[in-house]
Formats: C-alpha cells, structure tokens, sequence
C-alpha cells in the first residue's frame, strides 16, 4: 500500500483546524491580557500592544503555514519551509514590532539589553512552530479519527454479516435433525418431547437477537438448552458440563460463542458409546471462560471450512479487546473465550 | 424385506423404524448400527439385508466411508437432516434418500422409486456418487489453524501471501509479513485452497494471486516469480507449469 501523505492537500478539515488552532492562540493573548491588565501591570498599555502584534504575527504565519501544507511538495520539503518561513518571518517583523513599539512608547531598546531582542524575537519563533506543529496534530488527529471510525463501522458491519451467515449455518441442519428427533420422542416419551420443545424455542429465540455483546449468564441459559438438545440427541455418548459458578454472571461474553465451542467438538470428534466424548465449560484465570472437550478426531476429514474459530477470535478481539486462546494436546481441544467486565461496556 | 438401519441417535433410530413400520411395505428390521465401524461389523458378519437405511452423518464420520470397506451389494436409501453437499450429489446421480424428520409417506415413495429402477442401475449409481463425492472440492478452507510461538491462532486463507514448505514444516506467511507454521502438508493443503486464488508454484511454493508483484522470464523457459512479501527462497516456476501458471496468473 502507497504511503499516505501526513498533511494532505486539499483536505476538507484545514479550515476546522486552521479556526480551532486560531481560536486556541487568540484565547490565550487575551487570558494573558487580562491577566496582564487586572494585576495592574505598570505596562498594561504596552502589554496590549505586544500581544495585539503576536496576535497579527500568529495569523500570518498561519495563512503562510497553509498555504505550505497545502502546496503540492513532499512532506519534508514541507516542514522544512514552515520553519524556514517561521524564522525568516517571525525574527524581521519582531525587530520591526520592537522597534515601532519603541519609537511609540518612546522608550529606545538599550544597548545592553539586546538580549532581550532575541529572547522576545525566538519566543515569536517558538510560536510559530508551535502554531504549525498544533495545526499538523489537529488535522491528523481528525483524519485518524475519521478513518479509525470509518474501519470500525466497516468491521462492525462485516462481522454482523457473518454472525448473521453462522446463525443461518446454524439453522437448517440443526432444526431438520431436531425435529426428526422431536418426531421419535412423541408418542414414546412425551414428558421429554415437552422439555425437548421447550429447550427448542429458547433457544431459536436466543439466536434471532442481534446483540453484540451477552452477559454470561444468558449465554450459559442458551448454551443449556442448546446442550440439553443433544444430549437427548446423543444420550450417553456425550457429556457436558457446564461449571461456572455465578461470580461472572453480569459480565459480558460475544454472543453464541460458547455454543460455537460445544458445536464444534461434537462435529470434529468421535461420539459413540464406546467412545464417548466429555465437553466441559468452566472458568480459567483471568476472566476466561474455558471450553474443552477430549480429542479423538472423526476418521474422514469433516467438511468444515474453518470459519467458527477465525469468526470468534475476531468477535472477541473487536467486542472485549481480548483474543481467544487456543490449545491443543493429543487428548484434549481447549478455547478460552475473554470476558468483558459490566464496568467496562 | 429384511433392512439394515444405519443411524447413530438412538431417538432417530427408533422414529426411523417406527416410519418403517408404519409404511405401506412389509420390511423388518433386522439390524441396527450406530457407527462405521458397527455398520461395517455388521455387514460381514451378516448375510447382505434386502435394504439399508443409512444415515450420512454418523458419530466416527462419514457413512460414505463404508462403501470403501464393505462390498455392498443391496439398494441403499440415505437419509440426512438437511445437507446442502449430500442432496446435490444425490440429485446428479440419481440416489434414494429421506429427509428428517421422516414419516411412512416419505418411506412409500422412496421403495416405490426403488421398485421402478433395476438392481443394476442401482449400484451404478452408487459408485457414481462415490466417484463424484471423490471429485468434489465443494468446501474451501476459509482459515488455517495455525502455532505461533506457544500459541494456535486461527489464520484466514484470504490473508494469506504465500506457504512455503522445508523438510519437515509447512510454514504460512501473511500479508503482514508473519510467518506461522502448520501441521498440514503443502499438498494437502493446496487441495483444501481456492484454485482461482492460489497456485502451486512448485514444489516448496503454494502463492497466492494478489501476492505476485512481477513475473520474469528465467533462463531455459522457466519464470521467475516475485511477491510483494519477501520470499526465503526465490520462485522459480519450471518449463513444464510456466504456460498453465500463465494462464491462471491472467484469468
């Protein structure tokens, strides 16, 4: 990718920063004046003056400022003129302010202190650097926060998408075997086709919200009823425990993430009475929530394209700030899945 | 008519066989597998059954699998809950199946099929369908899960530059210029990416399509093969690849 020049031509938010920059510097000339006038400054009079001519000083550099940022030169050829134009602006029309200030006040710069001629001629100096330097900061403060929200409103939109596609993934599969499961239950167990449909709607229900962020407690509801599906699916083939006491109730958790866990274990791994497979979810150090089933991966490889992990791993980096962490051993699969404090939403 | 079923929930077990029994045709069940390996138990240990009923997504894989390790000789009818994969290759090549969840109706229809077609034509389009399920890429990988230092990170193939192998390690690198490694060989590996985007290079080398930055013609016909990303080792396409390389690089 092209670099992007730091100080744009043409870019809209010039006369933002050049009005915000000026407003800055004329605010402070007249706190100082006031300052200056309320102590009763003996040269309250030529204070006035002094600051009135910063004042005309700081505008002019500015206009020769923008009219450098926005000339079609490279970057370095660019601040090198601002200060060049600083210096040689700042020191002639200095010499010239003290000198009309002093024929004005009739008070004639002494010999001995022409110091004070290049301490007052270098503040004008600083002045204009730092005008251009708080010019620069503000237009790509403005340009950074334009961007930055333009990727993060593109990202929130593409993630929305796909978390949109994997409740889609979710549902036909899901709902035909259900179903079909429902269909063996009546009529043989009618008490667990109740539960089963209960179990059904919350979670359909849960899934058709279109909330960013969960608290941990909806999600391990949801992560119930969604595990109580195939447990009666399964029988005793698989196991699920869920263990995460009640201290992280109200934090929050990326929406059907644990659930993506679960599913994924039982879709790459052996489930069958003689080997059957164990998933636990339960909490890890610091502010975690880990889901971890045993490893005995299915014979033929499983037709999956690897979008559940990578999709998470970008929910949680964007929603908590936090990636998930992935381990693998030769007997067990583990994902810790970040929580967001209820403080910090 | 003695049937096979072949299903690993017990609950879908039984609403299959009381679908069975409730159907117009007199079948009984005489076995019940659970997995590939009770499925393929079963069948050599047992005379071949009029019918199996076989569900696609069994508990240790898929039952496609059992047709590699078992002669079968009987008309099978499919069942799958809602496989998007499974009910193309059915339609092309002709094969019976059910759709969860399943009533006698369903049942009816598909022996009345089954009736229709000859015993031949039945196994011919079986072994069709394993050939086309064997030609079919139908899923792309969209992520890699990848080690990075003590850590496995899931990688999307989109940000992938390029994927280099040494002796023993299949190593991925991104855009950004890291480097990952992978368990995976570059071979299978370069089955499971999107042909229009990747391409083998050679034998070290799978490259992605927007990674390239210039192509130049090498000594002998061969090309050589520059990315924006840096390389460990130059790309070098042979003679023999350089025309189809070509014609992928300007599809």
């Amino acid at each position: 990718m092209e670099r992007e020049s730091l100080f744009p031509r043409n870019i809209f938010t010039y006369p933002l920063a050049f009005i915000s920059a000026t407003a800055f510097i004329v605010a402070i000339h007249v706190v100082v004046l006031v300052a200056l006038i309320s102590y009763g400054n003996s040269h309250s009079d030529r204070a006035f003056t002094a600051i009135g001519s910063h004042i005309i000083i700081a505008l002019w550099l500015y206009l020769t400022t923008f009219t450098i940022l926005r000339s079609r030169m490279a970057d370095k050829w660019k601040v090198l003129t601002a200060v060049c134009s600083a210096i040689l602006t700042g020191g002639p029309v200095v010499y010239l302010t003290i000198l009309l200030q002093n024929s004005v006040l009739d008070e004639p710069i002494h010999p001995i202190e022409s110091f004070k001629f290049l301490s007052t001629g270098s503040v004008y100096v600083i002045t204009a650097l730092f005008l251009f330097l708080q010019c620069t900061v503000i237009v790509i403060w403005i340009r950074n926060r334009q961007k930055t929200q333009k990727i993060n409103a593109l990202v929130i939109e593409n993630l929305r998408n796909r978390y949109l596609a994997l409740k889609q993934q979710l549902s036909p599969h899901f709902l035909f075997n259900s179903l079909n499961t429902l269909r063996g239950l009546i009529g043989n167990d009618d008490e667990r086709a109740i539960d089963y449909v209960d179990n059904l709607a919350d979670m359909f229900r849960y899934t058709l919200q279109e909330k960013s962020v969960v608290t941990l407690r909806d999600e391990l509801d949801f992560l119930s009823a969604y595990s109580a599906l195939l447990l009666v699916r399964f029988g005793s083939a698989l196991h699920i425990e869920i263990d995460c006491g009640s201290e992280y109730d109200d934090w929050y958790i990326p929406p059907m993430s644990l659930q993506t866990l679960v599913e994924n274990a039982t879709k790459h791994n052996v489930i069958s009475d003689t080997t059957p497979l164990h998933i636990t979810i339960s909490m890890a150090e610091g502010e975690f929530v880990r889901v971890s089933n045993g490893r005995m991966p299915k014979t033929d490889p499983v037709k999956s394209n690897g979008t559940g992990l990578l999709n998470l791993s970008e929910r949680a980096l964007l929603l908590t700030g936090r990636d998930i962490s992935i381990n693998r051993t030769d007997e067990t699969f583990t994902v810790d899945v970040p929580l967001v404090s209820p403080l910090k939403k | 008519m003695n049937a096979l079923i072949i299903e690993d929930e017990e609950i879908a077990m039984r609403a299959l066989t009381d679908a069975i029994h409730a159907s117009d045709y007199d079948i009984g069940v005489i076995g019940k597998a659970k997995t590939i390996t009770e499925s393929v138990a079963w069948l050599t240990a047992n005379p071949m059954p009029d019918i199996i009923f076989m569900d696609i997504n069994l508990g240790d894989g898929s039952s496609f699998s059992i047709f590699e390790r078992v002669q079968i000789t009987c008309p099978v009818i499919f069942v799958t809950a809602y496989d998007e994969f499974a009910l193309k290759a059915f339609e092309v090549n002709c094969i019976d199946y059910l759709l969860k969840p399943i009533t006698p109706r369903q049942i009816n229809r598909a022996m009345k099929k089954l009736d229709s077609i000859g015993n031949l034509t039945r196994s011919e389009n079986i072994d069709r369908l394993l050939e086309w399920i064997g030609t079919q890429n139908h899923a792309y990988r969209r992520s890699f899960l990848v080690a990075y230092k003590d850590k496995l990170l899931p990688v999307a193939t989109s940000d992938v530059a390029f994927f280099y192998a040494t002796d023993k390690q299949t190593h991925i690198t991104t855009y950004d210029g890291r480097t990952y490694t992978s368990e995976s060989s570059l071979d299978n590996i370069g089955r499971s990416l999107p042909p229009d985007e990747f391409f083998r290079a050679n034998r070290q080398y799978i490259i992605a399509h927007r990674a390239i930055k210039e192509i130049t013609v090498w000594f002998a016909g061969k090309l050589s093969v520059s990315l924006y990303i840096d390389t460990p080792e130059h790309i070098i396409v042979s003679r023999a690849k350089a025309s189809q390389f070509k014609s992928w690089y300007t599809k």
